[in-house]
């Protein structure tokens, strides 16, 4: 389970320069959920989902990651709770385009302490054939179209086996064909008892989540139910 | 080995920054040795003029006559001269001595050194390779000249068994307590090292390596020498240099001189008289001729010879500075790439403890690796040009040098990786 409880993100605090980007906000998702964050550019959504990924802490408020209070922690505990808790995805892929797709998925499996060098191989071929791109495993990332790339990024999010998989506008970058792809990857992913949050501004891909929430200005202006269609 | 694999594909992503390092590295590693080889010489050079109580009093000379020289008559003649000042003698003479007699008898040595001459360079190897000089001295020159001996000196008075005792160079193979054995003259001798000389350093820098003792493998008082046997001033055949011309077939007698400067006269007024009987007609006038004076060298002087590395000094450091920079901007440039890499690492669950001995593992290999290759380098160049580039100062310099920019790289490397914020650096990528 995520929750927030009224959480507040400023940006430069206290500065002549500061920004109020999150206004006390109170959000639970609970586990197997797939939520999608939308807002306008600059509405808070992207701070909300670094926070929600540790990638980003609040400056007021608490944030609960399952039985985690994560402002509790140091960071290199949180720098743990990250990688066996989350997958990221991100807009622009997030992988080193200069190395081989089998590297780029196997970054969290090095980080993690309980998974052995040896055991690595298959975990990563796995994580490669769930996401239909282990004919490129040797393959340098950036000789991959954008789907493949995503589907890449998809792999190394799963390649840990998190609860949480968090994407920040993962088909931004992709046509729509291939994006519906990725959307359905994510459903997948979600139908198999992932947590999914999305962030997004494209109201197609929010109308494949179970649950919307809209972000103005910082604050959850809406919070409904959605039904896929 | 997870950890290493991850540093091992870093390292490999960063070929052409390693590259880059390397050679700016390697430029700036090899013209420090350059500089250090050649500077320490010099350093060393000042030092030991600037403590030695010899200078700009020394002058060396050498004399050769074609009768027998004695003390009292190039005393003589140095006043016949005008020279006034006070004269030591640091060899009276040399004895040539072979030691692989089953080879060589009497009669080739005879016939070797009757053909001496550089066309003839087969026998010149041989009669090189088979004998070896005792030089007689009537001072000994650690008397003379800061020389350390260790050891003790021949002692004319003291039983040696028969042997001759002799003092070795610092630089020769042979221990106080061996013995060698040779033949010469009249018959069979055996020396014995009783001294060796600690330095060779004297030679090089007060008096011209190749003239004066430097040229002889062992030392021993003249004396000694002559009662021997070994060596007699009338014996023609077995001394070291010997000329036949159209009408005589005679010997040459030689010694090398130290000349005390007196206060009064400068060493262009030593040179002009000694010069005087450079060309003399040796049959005709047949008495002592003075050879080329040596002069001992002074701080001026030896400056002098150093005025174009002097010259050079700013451009060396100028390069080693440019070279620096070039690696550390080099490590800036590149940056970009390695916070993206550790944003990229960071998102995927690893600590800053983690990035920062993955950052400073790459850079220690990077230097490395680096050092390594440029050390091969100046063993090569060193190989084939046979300059002597390395020597230990220049490798501590350089082993500091090293140590100073790893660490100063490194740690502005993991500056910057953990204080650059993870966030921004994501959200650059996103935005690229």
């Amino acid at each position: 389970m995520i929750k927030l409880e009224n959480v507040d993100k400023y940006y430069n605090y206290h500065m002549d320069t500061e920004v109020h980007a999150l206004k006390n906000v109170n959000l639970t998702i609970n586990d197997g959920e797939m939520v999608a964050i939308m807002g306008v550019s600059g509405s808070g959504k992207s701070t909300m989902l670094h926070i929600l990924g540790c990638l980003d802490s609040q400056t007021k408020g608490k944030y609960f990651l399952g039985e985690y209070e994560v402002c509790k922690y140091s960071s290199n505990t949180i720098a743990e709770i990250r990688n066996e808790e989350i997958g990221f995805v991100l807009q622009n892929f997030g992988l080193l385009s200069d190395k081989s797709v089998y590297e780029n998925i196997s970054y969290p499996l090095i980080f993690n302490p309980a998974v052995k060098y040896k055991m690595m191989k298959r975990l990563i071929t796995k994580a490669a054939e769930d996401m239909l791109v282990s004919d490129f495993l040797k393959k340098p990332v950036k000789e991959l179209s954008g789907g493949q790339k995503q589907r890449v990024a998809l792999a190394r999010a799963i390649v840990n086996r998190p609860n949480i998989i968090l994407a920040d506008e993962p088909t931004a970058a992709l046509d729509k064909n291939t994006a519906n792809d990725i959307m359905n990857v994510l459903i997948n992913l979600n139908k198999n008892g992932k947590t999914v949050v999305i962030v997004t501004h494209d109201r197609s891909v929010a109308e494949k989540c179970n649950r919307i929430i809209e972000l103005s200005d910082g604050e959850i202006i809406s919070d409904k139910e959605n039904i896929p269609a | 080995m997870k950890i290493l694999s991850l540093i091992r594909s870093v390292l490999l992503s960063r070929k052409r920054n390693c590259i880059m390092i390397s050679l700016c590295f390697i430029f700036t590693t090899l013209l420090f040795n350059l500089m250090i080889a050649i500077s320490s010489d010099y350093i060393n050079g000042v030092n030991y003029i600037s403590k030695n109580r010899y200078d700009r009093t020394a002058i060396v000379t050498h004399t050769t006559s074609l009768k027998p020289l004695s003390a009292q008559r190039i005393s003589d003649e140095l006043k016949r001269q005008g020279v006034k000042c006070r004269m030591e003698i640091l060899n009276i003479n040399s004895s040539l001595m072979y030691s692989e007699q089953s080879r060589i008898s009497d009669e080739y040595i005879k016939l070797l050194t009757y053909n001496l001459h550089p066309d003839n360079l087969s026998l010149y190897t041989r009669y090189e390779k088979d004998s070896f000089n005792v030089s007689g001295y009537t001072t000994e020159p650690s008397e003379y000249l800061d020389v350390e001996l260790e050891g003790e000196k021949p002692d004319i008075n003291k039983d040696y068994g028969g042997k001759i005792p002799v003092i070795v160079q610092s630089v020769s193979d042979k221990e106080i307590g061996d013995t060698v054995k040779g033949r010469a003259a009249q018959g069979k001798f055996e020396l014995l090292v009783v001294g060796k000389y600690k330095s060779n350093e004297v030679w090089d820098l007060l008096l011209s390596p190749g003239d004066l003792l430097y040229n002889s493998s062992y030392y021993t008082d003249y004396r000694i020498l002559e009662k021997s046997g070994c060596y007699t001033p009338d014996n023609r055949d077995f001394t070291e240099k010997q000329y036949e011309n159209d009408d005589n077939y005679f010997h040459e007698h030689f010694c090398d001189v130290i000349l005390l400067k007196t206060d009064d006269m400068f060493y262009a007024e030593f040179e002009s008289r000694i010069r005087n009987t450079w060309s003399v007609n040796d049959e005709k006038k047949g008495d002592i001729i003075f050879g080329n004076p040596l002069f001992g060298v002074d701080k001026d002087t030896f400056s002098n010879d150093y005025i174009s590395l002097l010259q050079l000094f700013p451009a060396f450091i100028a390069i080693a500075v440019v070279g620096s920079i070039g690696i550390v901007a080099n490590g800036f440039l590149n940056a970009e790439s390695r916070i993206k890499a550790a944003a990229v690492f960071r998102s995927c669950g690893a600590n800053t403890s983690k990035i920062a001995i993955i950052n400073t593992v790459c850079e220690l290999v990077v230097m490395l690796f680096s050092t390594i290759v440029s050390f091969i380098i100046l063993l090569i160049i060193k190989l084939i040009f046979g300059l002597n580039i390395i020597n230990a100062d220049s490798i501590l310099f350089t082993a500091l040098y090293l140590l100073i920019l790893t660490v100063l790289i490194s740690i502005i490397g993991n500056i910057t990786l953990l204080k650059s914020k993870m966030l921004d650096v994501i959200r650059r990528y996103e935005n690229q």
